[in-house]
């Protein structure tokens, strides 16, 4: 069973124009995704149809085998998270642990459990000594680990990035994306992550490429990457480490090229040693 | 001319128990027509340095020359409306200062608030917009029913129609797409080396800064921690490093291979040396 | 922007920051009432006796709570022209042609001076000693009755702590905004009526522009985080009377009572 199965789903938002044409994709249970697409690709709308904020024209959506409606939207909602892009705006408590319990208190959960498990997802994210904080004191990238931390005290199976470090400093990117890897690594969450940033997009494990609307490409981003002048036709880059390897391949170096940074620096020490 | 600040202080609600010292003996010369990067963590007095240079904060300590104006403390500026015309300031977000109906009016918000007549505003708002990468068509539109990228062009349109000498730019590509951002850095670049402008970048983005900038300060807790030009300064990535900041690609992938026991000189941050200098030293396939 | 006492929170550790919100703010209103009672001389010395405790148990310094009345003085000063100018019963106190004083002016203005002062420095020190949002929860609490009659007390509370919560993220951003349009030359204090409709206009419309997208945001935030303003929700604090509570609740009553009794006797 998939965690996301979307078929055929359309969307517009004036009723005319749709911004999403016939959509189809499955993501695996514990898989790391990546949704990426210039600006106006239809990206964002995708998380909120996703997690029920607009309602599709047609097609459908299927949470955890369910087909999402009305009356399920609410009880599934246990089962999905989202960060959004704007730090602030999605900060509703006056203090750290305040916002944490926000989640709970509408899930219901009692009162007496609230404490612990508001201090178990705060550690998880290194914000232990910041339950007592006001937002107006934290960083960007520290109000998005709240807001990681409220979606992880629901223990949800599926977390939807939604450009969640767009508008984050260099450190609070990276402390993200650490975040991110890390949770796919150790738990078994289902991560959606829709983004620009191609460097994320290479440490993931499977890539769906939106185009006007329309699903594009989509497969691990090795396979992504082989159609550079398509990427770039749409206006996306080649991670660093990418188009550096090709450089290397052109040179004779590499007989492949590889995504991330790590692999380069492996590949190069091992011809290193060889040598 | 030059722009020279000469320890310059800054400390907000003084007098006051939220006292809070954001700039400390800042000791600065930014040269005329380069392009300067102002870098430093959330915090670190950004902001607060480049809302000196056109008069919106006063120093409450040294003093600061740009432009013809002797800015020191407790003296309010003389003809402070002229100085905001010289040095024109873009914020984070400009697109969040859009209000008038249209972007004709828009653009024309500035000039007119300097007095400038309504036809001769009217003729500097078209010259402008091609400037931006926009065209006539635009004028009469609201400037609410652009996208995000279009609106931000169109505030920095009205920045660039005063046609200012200094461009000040606090995080000028946050939030856009990278194609987007590159544009946005393109133009920028075309006013520096086409009309001379100095420009002034407060970046997060150490590539921006390796491809675009002549200069580098760097600043921490208020201090100048290092000013050095570019090249100098990616040739001593331990400088970013310190202050917690992660450098460009290349360089981060410079830094891991010299770990791992290649040689690479110092003065190689550029893709083709690095590109050579690996050669040598692995075995080639045939 | 900083320098505002009145509604500001104090973070210090006393024992009127221990209490309880609904007990406090049922104490206030119980001194507001009193405040009201034309107790005499007598009434105001006992109440401000009270009052100087509350403030000196606080461990907050009396110049914080005056320093609220500083938008108030000039109000005070306008009252008390008025009521010279109005009033011209009990004693003559000064005449000088056709201007003159008499007594009961000055006392009227005296009465209602006391009483202001007495009001602010009393919401002073509910504000400085309770967070925003335990002043919710508590008035929330305090709704709760209500209910029944369909007052929807857990949306109100939820309205006015997002409210506080996004209080410092508008000045903030207003800060902003101003700054910016004053790079492109407006000048906020100078200009002709036009130029300064212009330069609030240029403040007001981005200001409502970023607050209508934040709220929209937020209601999205908060609706994908499962909030649903029609469903029981738990709550994360719970709001717990101790003894020092009730001692500050009966003190308060009995200083009501006490007014009351001054009141009829005098």
């Amino acid at each position: 069973m998939s965690a996301v199965e979307v078929s055929h789903l359309s969307f517009s938002y004036d009723g005319q124009n749709d911004v999403i044409k016939d959509v189809s994709f499955a993501i695996p249970k514990g898989s790391y995704t990546t949704i990426v697409g210039h600006n106006g690709s239809g990206k964002s709308t995708i998380a909120k149809l996703l997690i029920g904020l607009l309602k599709a024209k047609s097609g459908e959506i299927k949470i955890l085998g369910n087909i999402l409606n009305e009356e399920n939207i609410y009880s599934l909602r246990n089962h999905v998270g989202i960060v959004f892009q704007n730090p602030d705006n999605q900060f509703i408590g006056s203090t750290v642990a305040d916002d944490i319990a926000f989640g709970l208190e509408n899930h219901c959960v009692p009162q007496e459990q609230m404490q612990e498990i508001i201090e178990d997802v705060a550690a998880r994210v290194n914000m232990s000594d910041f339950l007592d904080s006001e937002p107006t004191k934290l960083s960007g990238g520290q109000k998005q680990r709240v807001a990681i931390a409220g979606i992880l005290a629901i223990a949800p199976d599926i977390i939807i990035f939604d450009e969640s470090t767009s508008m984050l400093d260099p450190q609070g990117k990276a402390s993200i994306n650490e975040q991110i890897q890390k949770l796919h690594d150790e738990r078994n969450i289902t991560i959606l992550s829709i983004t620009h940033d191609m460097e994320e997009v290479a440490q993931s494990e499977y890539v769906i490429v939106l185009k006007d609307g329309k699903v594009e490409m989509q497969g691990t981003p090795k396979q992504i990457f082989e159609y550079k002048d398509k990427l770039k036709e749409m206006k996306l880059e080649l991670p660093f480490a990418l188009s550096f390897s090709e450089k290397l391949k052109n040179e004779g170096v590499f007989k492949d090229s590889y995504c991330t940074l790590d692999e380069v620096v492996n590949e190069l020490c091992q011809l290193k040693s060889t040598n | 001319m030059s722009i020279k600040i000469h320890q310059l202080e800054h400390v907000y609600n003084q007098n006051t128990p939220f006292s809070h010292a954001a700039l400390k003996g800042i000791d600065l010369e930014i040269p005329e027509g380069k392009v300067t990067a102002i870098i430093g963590q959330t915090g670190s007095g950004k902001s607060t340095l480049v809302q000196h240079l056109n008069g919106l904060l006063i120093p409450t300590a040294g003093t600061l020359d740009i432009c013809g104006y002797h800015i020191q403390p407790l003296l309010k500026i003389k003809d402070v409306k002229q100085l905001r015309k010289e040095v024109g300031l873009v914020f984070q977000f400009p697109e969040y200062q859009l209000f008038e109906e249209t972007i004709e009016k828009d653009i024309a918000f500035g000039p007119k608030n300097f007095g400038v007549e309504e036809g001769e505003a009217s003729q500097l708002v078209r010259d402008i917009l091609p400037v931006v990468g926009l065209d006539e068509s635009y004028l009469d539109r609201s400037p609410f029913e652009l996208s995000g990228g279009q609106k931000r062009r169109v505030a920095i349109a009205g920045i660039l129609v005063l046609d200012p000498k200094v461009l000040v730019l606090d995080e000028p590509t946050a939030g856009l797409d990278p194609q987007g951002a590159k544009e946005m850095m393109t133009l920028f670049m075309r006013l520096n080396r086409e009309q001379n402008k100095t420009v002034l970048l407060v970046t997060h983005d150490m590539e921006h800064v390796m491809n675009y900038c002549d200069h580098v300060i760097v600043l921490d807790h208020g201090v100048v921690k290092q000013k050095s030009d570019v090249k100098t300064f990616f040739e001593h990535p331990e400088w970013i490093v310190n202050i917690g900041i992660n450098p460009p690609s290349i360089i981060r992938l410079k830094m891991r291979l010299k770990e791992a026991g290649f040689d690479i000189p110092d003065e190689i941050i550029d893709e083709e040396g690095l590109l050579k200098c690996i050669k040598r030293q692995v075995k080639i396939h045939e | 922007m900083n320098n505002i006492a009145l509604g500001r929170y104090m973070p210090l550790n006393s024992v009127v920051h221990r209490m309880d919100p609904r007990a406090k703010i049922m104490i206030l209103l119980f001194l507001m009432i009193a405040v009201f009672i034309p107790a005499g001389v007598w009434g105001y010395v006992l109440l401000s006796l009270f009052i100087l405790l509350a403030l000196f148990l606080s461990k907050l310094q009396l110049s914080f709570a005056l320093r609220a009345m500083k938008p108030m003085i000039w109000m005070m000063v306008f009252l008390l022209v008025i009521n010279v100018l109005v009033i011209k019963t009990g004693t003559l106190w000064f005449e000088l042609g056709w201007f003159s004083i008499y007594s009961d002016a000055i006392y009227q203005t005296l009465y209602i001076v006391v009483r202001l002062t007495l009001m602010i420095i009393m919401t002073t020190i509910l504000t400085a000693s309770t967070k925003p949002l335990d002043l919710t929860l508590g008035i929330e609490k305090l709704l709760k009755p209500f209910d029944k009659i369909g007052l929807p007390s857990h949306i109100i509370a939820m309205m006015i702590s997002i409210a506080l919560r996004f209080i410092p993220t508008l000045i903030e951003e207003t800060q902003r905004i101003m700054n910016a349009q004053a790079s492109r030359g407006v000048d906020m204090e100078n200009g002709t009526i036009k130029e300064k409709v212009m330069a609030i206009l240029s403040l007001i419309v981005p200001l409502f522009v970023s607050s209508f997208d934040r709220a929209d945001q937020l209601a999205n935030a908060m609706e994908a985080r499962g909030y649903n303003p029609m469903q029981e929700r738990t709550r994360y604090k719970v709001l717990k009377m101790t003894g020092i509570d009730y001692v500050g609740l009966l003190a308060s009553i009995a200083l009501l009572g006490l007014c009351v009794v001054l009141a009829v006797v005098l």
